[in-house]
């Protein structure tokens, strides 16, 4: 099958799938293009400077995806068969059904290209010419630790993403901040942990931070978050906790939080340092510091995106330099476009090879 | 939902003494009469409790502040131990705020949290030492531990003094081994094998106090001789894990590591939960199952609450730990704890495990995890 066929499939499967966005055959067949350098280099030898060039795909690709994220999961699974290349995919035992929903929606050339298994079989690793897996440090470390030289290896770890708003601190903004912070419940590298806001004061810092509450509990009662562990709960509780006890003797801090639940949790504070959620729709709100690089400093190496409000590419370009690799208009934290490069790589070049002509 | 305008106080200097020795001379005498006397008295308890809780609201302006938050600004009126609040541990990290019920330069001592790259340690203050001491003394002898002479794997309370284990070891010590010096780490950090080595020949039975951690190291010593082999009859209490040190080990792959290599009987061992933010410990003696017991005095109570709704979880249901204990006078009386237990009857529970569930799930970087990965 042909790279505009393999296209024209995924297309019409991704449409089942709205969190992948609007994805047309074409858009696909750009990606190819953009990223490889022709639209047909996947299918035959095409000119590059004085010789002739083909991509060749990997043979099998491995995927581990991690739990909660299908976007993740699903857009490595569309790139690997835009590729044309075996997939198989690792889901985690807590389950990712939408991967096998997804296979179902292909025609069966290219759905005989999937195997799911929700326990890594031995083989599988071995066998795999390219292994991407997405996950927490540990996981990657655990996985690059097998992998062997000849093997192609493309690692997502932990990430971290937060949300700067200037100014413009209205309802709206607070519900599309809810949305990017409770959508899978934390567990994407690009939810949001934290909001630094531009006012005129701290009261009106404060104020965007109880619009935030309300609009997290408007998302939880028509979204509700799935059911924690007690760890995880245990976790929410107790920080929570501490800073009910802040709050009571400090004006500089205050919470809000749903009632005799861990649905969900607001916290505001006047320190500026980078403050990391518990995950699981916790999120901070600070006013936003003069000194802003300094204080993601601690956190550079694992930063993804930054949710700005509102959007203009003037000031995305001026926080480019911050250290994220990706700079998104706020209440579009979830959606990165199929162009994106996650992590700041590529998607498609890192798992081809090249054979030259000439 | 959202939380009062924060009620600011100056500390209340005036009659705070007298209050102070007063409850503390109570609660003395509550702990002696009744390790003496057999089965404790649950009124009594009861009645102190309500009177430190007056009392630590009166003098300890964060902790009355922090109540009335809790009850739409007015200071709660527990008719019962169970309804007081507790503070969470994270609360004695707060510089600026001490969870204090004087000022901390009349401390006569503070012991702090281990310290993390990542975080601010904990402090608790107290106004006197003595009811900790009481303390550690009459809950070992109340849980029936053995008074044995010690030797410690810890610095001494003069090379470590703001270490609240190295106090309550250091009291043990100069009870069961007044004229011995049983501390074996000097202020460096440095273990005096060789003092080890000449105890154990000595062949008397000893108690051999120290951190998990420490035992680990010291069964890990390089051509570890059999001198080092314990005495018959001989105890070991070991506590406390290894956060921060980028090591992990069962608990049972521990006890078996202590009876391979210092030949104790897993019947001999002891383990300590006891935290700086508390004045009392609780104990479990015997091989190193998980889901023991830890039992503690009966000056303090586990209470045992549902993570998701904070509400009190039935006895044998799992949840966070809080505990209730009378001689953090000068502090706070009722602790909440991140250990995640079930509760069993009044003064006892059992821990539990990381829950295996509780894995990361996504690729997002959560608190704990940029925690652990700062410290490993």
């Amino acid at each position: 099958m042909l790279t505009q066929e393999r296209a024209r499939h995924l297309a019409k499967a991704i449409k089942a799938f709205p969190i992948l966005g609007s994805v047309s055959a074409d858009d696909l067949v750009r990606l190819v293009t953009m990223e490889l350098g022709h639209p047909g280099i996947l299918d035959g030898f095409q000119e590059k400077g004085d010789i002739r060039t083909k991509a060749t795909a990997p043979a099998t690709i491995l995927h581990i995806v991690s739990g909660n994220t299908a976007h993740a999961g699903l857009q490595s699974l569309v790139r690997g068969l835009l590729l044309g290349a075996r997939n198989r995919c690792k889901i985690p035992s807590c389950g990712l059904p939408e991967i096998a929903q997804f296979q179902e929606n292909l025609p069966g050339e290219l759905a005989e290209l999937v195997e799911i298994e929700s326990d890594l079989p031995e083989d599988w690793l071995r066998e795999a010419d390219a292994v991407i897996v997405f996950g927490s440090d540990e996981t990657v470390r655990q996985v690059r630790k097998k992998i062997r030289p000849h093997q192609k290896f493309v690692p997502h770890g932990h990430r971290i993403s937060f949300g700067i708003l200037f100014d413009d601190l209205s309802a709206k903004a607070a519900e599309d901040a809810a949305r990017d912070v409770s959508v899978f419940d934390q567990q994407g590298c690009l939810s949001p942990h934290l909001f630094y806001v531009k006012a005129p004061s701290g009261s009106e810092a404060a104020a965007f931070a109880e619009q935030l509450a309300e609009a997290m509990e408007a998302f939880n009662r028509h979204t509700p978050r799935r059911a924690l562990t007690s760890e995880e709960a245990n976790e929410i509780m107790h920080l929570r906790s501490g800073y009910r006890f802040r709050a009571a003797s400090d004006p500089s801090v205050r919470l809000w939080c749903s009632e005799d639940t861990t649905d969900w949790t607001v916290v505001y504070e006047t320190d500026p340092a980078f403050a990391i959620s518990p995950l699981n729709r916790f999120v901070f709100v600070k006013p936003l510091p003069d000194d802003l690089a300094l204080h993601l400093r601690p956190v550079r190496a694992h930063l993804s995106s930054i949710c700005l409000h509102p959007f203009s590419e003037t000031e995305a370009v001026a926080l480019s330099l911050l250290g994220a690799s990706r700079i998104c208009p706020l209440g579009r934290a979830q959606e990165p476009s199929l162009f994106w490069h996650q992590d700041g790589s590529a998607s498609l070049a890192p798992l081809v090879d090249w054979i030259d002509l000439g | 939902m959202n939380v009062p305008a924060p009620i600011q106080e100056p500390f209340d200097a005036a009659g705070f003494r007298e209050e102070y020795l007063a409850l503390a001379e109570r609660i003395r005498v509550t702990m002696q009469t009744q390790v003496r006397a057999g089965p404790p008295q649950e009124d009594s308890f009861e009645a102190l409790a309500l009177d430190i809780f007056r009392f630590q609201c009166a003098h300890n302006p964060a902790y009355s502040n922090f109540c009335r938050s809790l009850n739409h600004g007015r200071l709660p009126e527990p008719g019962t131990w169970s309804e007081i609040p507790s503070v969470p541990a994270e609360a004695f990290k707060l510089a600026e705020i001490p969870v204090a019920c004087f000022p901390p330069e009349q401390a006569q001592a503070c012991f702090q949290t281990s310290g993390t790259t990542a975080g601010a340690r904990g402090k608790h203050y107290f106004y006197s030492t003595d009811l900790y001491r009481d303390s550690v003394l009459l809950g070992w002898r109340e849980l029936g531990l053995p008074e044995l002479p010690t030797m410690i794997l810890t610095p001494s309370p003069l090379d470590a003094p703001q270490s609240s284990l190295s106090f309550m070891m250091g009291v043990l010590a100069e009870t069961w081994s007044p004229e011995e010096e049983s501390f074996l780490v000097n202020a460096g950090g440095e273990l005096d094998v060789a003092a080890l080595e000449a105890r154990c020949a000595e062949g008397s039975p000893f108690l051999l106090l120290g951190t998990a951690l420490s035992f680990l190291h010291l069964c890990e010593l390089p051509g570890q001789a059999p001198a080092l082999r314990l005495p018959a009859g001989s105890f070991v209490l070991e506590t406390g894990g290894y956060k921060g040190t980028g090591r992990a080990l069962e608990k049972s792959a521990l006890y078996s590591l202590m009876q391979n290599r210092l030949g104790v009987d897993p019947e001999n061992i002891i383990n300590e939960y006891g935290m700086t933010e508390l004045s009392s410990q609780f104990y479990t003696v015997g091989p190193g199952k998980e889901n023991q017991t830890h039992r503690g005095p009966h000056w303090v109570r586990a209470r045992v609450r549902n993570p998701e709704s904070g509400e009190p979880a039935e006895e044998g249901e799992a949840g966070f730990l809080e505990i209730f204990d009378l001689a953090n006078l000068g502090s706070v009386a009722a602790l909440s704890t991140r250990d995640l237990a079930v509760r069993r009857d009044g003064n006892s529970f059992e821990l539990l495990g990381r829950d295996p569930r509780a894995t990361p799930r996504g690729c997002s970087l959560s608190a704990g995890a940029f925690q652990d990965a700062q410290q490993s």
